[in-house]
């Protein structure tokens, strides 16, 4: 072989695996000219502009996109059912990557389109750190679509496919998410419609978070479905049936899911649909012990009635089984003494006495009630943590309040969420704590048969306000309301060991408050003859993250 | 969001693009949809470096690949060749030829438009053109068109789409050595043929 023809040679495989070319060694090797080099040399700065050109274009980032559809700049498919394709795109409004459900062409139509719409406009309000967030929905280019944040993590079916079924705790931890994502769902009067382990993700870090509202519809009673949406292992006997599950239909799904987790498989197996669907209409579950030994007695007899055949053996709603689960995971690793949680709320009250004057909430009117110490709280565990400035409120949370009197009072409290709904949290019928309150350290909002209750956040809501009357005289007006205002439910506790009771406060009708809400009435209050004797406090605290 | 994988990227990359296109000239959509998904990305790529500096607004790159693109599927008995690998180095070309027309229409506004400042002049070069210079780049095109069609498809695979060899291998149904073999040859090719014109 020639000097030159091994210099093009070593020349071409420098090129070839993009390594730089020894022009040096290439010059003293000999055999080319001066003018031949040069050549070569142009040549090779050729491959560099053109590697150059190519990398600018991949640090531009757009020249990754596949297709722009409306404002989203879509960039990669990350998965496709049979009604739609999910994608990867690029919002440049929220300036973040988002998850783009795309519907393919003939799966949504006219009419149906205009309703789609309007219920995922609406499911945009729902916020929950379990619940996905969707940012929006439209129609762009004929086809219809929602777009979501993007949860990076692993659906729970491709975990139960890597690694098998789940350990107990997790999968009550898990079940349990998935139902207070339901419950904030519920609350905003949707069905999601099509609950299953390829549906729910857990997120690098842990967060599980409920996705897919692709079948998602606003729940009215009555409604007869033209086709079954969700998966057939997920559906009780009456959406086979045609006809519609509503809520109790999610919360099925939520017993398949938790039994899938724990079994491996799904409570009633079939050859082919038919035997499936005559499986769930007439048996029970598959014993779920046989799939898996090790679960609790317990956990197995309330799948089985959350999975009974029939509608009415079965729990009523997402928080009967929520609240179930609780009791068993709670079993599983008993929380502390009831008399341990006492010694740590006077502890907070007295940690908490610091923060009266702290920021994080608006003090309207404190004149003359020297000597009060309020701060609201959360469960955590067997604590409450004392909410400061920032905290973020979720749905399924457990709040109390702390509250340390220097001299006998009158208290009322009010909250109110961001679409104007507000309940009364004090005082509540059925609970120790009746105004007028002692001078001592307390926890609201009280205890019945011994047990500490707590409110329960049942409903997501960008923000909650709470207004804290405390008064040293009775205020006619605020117990007038609290009379015509409907009482957050007191769940019933049944004779069972409870650590903590929960509260689940409903609606409160306000007629001459209708559409103003707490500030209009604390500006009311201000300005009675006697306001200042009242101190008025009004606590405002974001939900969720 | 979520997930719910059926059929995803594997489908995208394991058909072969010479079934694909079979399949897209028997009229069907979801090949000349997932034909788009391969192509669209890489093209965008390429046009970047290759559009003058008036279009290559982000939208006007965009809209020029996807509409040549989808030409080239619907017009693709103009492509004749049955050969595995081919097809980008026709998108290529097909595409080329669009942003030169596209140029010499440019050049062709009239006056008033000319001289509207807001209008960059269209002799500012591409920039590819700005980091090669012109002359480089003719020098280069002039040999690559001197290279038989397979070795063609080679070096735009792995110098203008910057194609790792296993892409290489999977687009024309070789293995990577063998498509690293072929690059290299096709390389020093190209360097006689840039020697020869000297001579």
């Amino acid at each position: 072989m020639s000097r030159t023809e091994r210099l093009i040679e070593n020349i071409a495989r420098a090129w070839t695996d993009q390594e730089p070319v020894d022009w040096q060694a290439a010059e003293r090797e000999g055999g080319l000219t001066a003018v031949q080099l040069e050549q070569l040399r142009a040549l090779d700065e050729m491959t560099l502009a053109l590697r150059r050109v190519l990398r600018d274009a991949r640090d531009n980032g757009a020249a990754d996109m596949l297709f722009r559809w409306g404002p989203l700049e879509v960039r990669r498919r990350i998965g496709a059912g049979v009604q739609a394709e999910i994608y990867e795109a690029w919002d440049p409004l929220l300036a973040q990557a988002v998850a783009l459900k795309l519907f393919r062409g003939d799966a949504v139509h006219g009419s149906s389109i205009a309703q789609q719409l309007r219920e995922v406009r609406a499911l945009a309000k729902v916020r929950h750190r379990n619940v996905v967030s969707v940012f929006g929905a439209a129609e762009h280019d004929g086809r219809f679509g929602i777009w979501t944040e993007l949860v990076e993590g692993r659906t729970l079916e491709q975990q139960l496919a890597d690694d098998g079924p789940f350990a107990i705790d997790d999968a009550l931890a898990v079940g349990r998410d998935v139902l207070r994502a339901l419950i904030a769902v519920h609350a905003q009067g949707f069905v999601h419609g099509d609950v299953k382990t390829s549906n729910v993700l857990r997120e690098r870090g842990g967060r599980i978070v409920l996705a897919d509202f692709g079948a998602c519809r606003l729940h009215e009673e009555g409604n007869q479905l033209a086709s079954i949406p969700g998966s057939l292992h997920y559906l009780p006997p009456e959406a086979l049936r045609g006809e519609d599950a509503g809520v109790g239909g999610d919360v099925y799904a939520a017993a398949v899911l938790l039994y899938r987790l724990l079994g491996g498989r799904y409570p009633h197996a079939g050859e082919t649909a038919e035997e499936l669907v005559r499986a769930v209409q007439t048996a029970q579950p598959q014993p779920l012990a046989s799939a898996r030994p090790d679960v609790p007695e317990a956990l197995s007899r309330l799948l089985a009635r959350a999975l009974a055949p029939e509608r009415s053996a079965r729990l009523s709603d997402a928080a009967q089984l929520l609240e179930e689960l609780g009791d068993l995971a709670r079993a599983r690793h008993p929380p502390a003494q009831s008399r341990r949680i006492r010694t740590a709320l006077v502890a907070g009250v007295l940690l908490a006495a610091g923060l009266a004057t702290a920021a994080w909430f608006r003090e309207q009117h404190a004149p003359s009630a020297a000597g009060v110490d309020l701060a609201f709280a959360r469960e955590s565990g067997a604590q409450l943590e004392t909410l400061g400035a920032g905290a973020v409120l979720r749905t399924g949370d457990l709040l109390g309040a702390r509250l340390a009197l220097a001299r006998p009072a009158f208290v009322y409290i009010f909250n109110e969420d961001d679409g104007g709904q507000v309940s009364v949290l004090f005082p509540l019928r059925g609970l120790d704590l009746q105004n007028p309150l002692p001078a001592q350290s307390l926890e609201l909002p009280g205890l019945r048969n011994g047990q500490p209750y707590r409110w329960r956040v049942s409903s997501a809501s960008a923000s909650e306000e709470f207004l804290v009357v405390i008064a040293p005289h009775a205020v006619s007006e605020l117990d007038a309301m609290r009379e015509r205002a409907v009482q957050p439910e007191v769940l019933p506790d049944e004779d069972r060991q409870r650590g903590v009771a929960a509260l689940q406060a409903r609606a409160l009708a306000l007629p001459h408050f209708d559409g103003r809400g707490l500030e209009a009435l604390a500006a009311e209050l201000s300005r009675r003859a006697d306001a200042g004797d009242l101190r008025i406090s009004r606590f405002a605290f974001r939900q969720r993250d | 969001m979520l997930v719910d994988i059926e059929c995803g990227m594997a489908e995208v990359l394991e058909v072969p693009t010479i079934t694909l296109l079979r399949r897209v000239r028997a009229g069907d959509a979801q090949a000349r949809e997932l034909l788009m998904r391969r192509y669209l990305p890489a093209l965008r790529r390429w046009a970047h470096g290759r559009m003058p500096a008036y279009a290559r607004d982000l939208d006007d790159t965009d809209d020029l690949v996807q509409v040549t693109l989808l030409r080239s599927l619907q017009h693709l008995n103009e492509f004749e060749a049955e050969r595995p690998g081919a097809f980008l180095a026709y998108l290529r070309q097909t595409l080329l030829n669009e942003i030169r027309d596209q140029l010499r229409r440019h050049v062709r506004r009239p006056f008033h438009e000319a001289i509207d400042e807001a209008l960059p002049d269209a002799d500012l070069p591409t920039p590819l053109e700005r980091i090669s210079g012109s002359e480089r780049l003719r020098a280069y095109e002039t040999a690559l068109a001197k290279l038989p069609a397979r070795q063609q498809e080679l070096l735009v695979m792995r110098l203008e789409f910057g194609m790792s060899f296993a892409d290489i291998a999977a687009e024309t149904g070789s293995t990577q050595g063998a498509a690293r073999i072929m690059v290299w040859r096709a390389l020093q090719e190209m360097a006689r043929s840039v020697l020869d014109e000297q001579d």
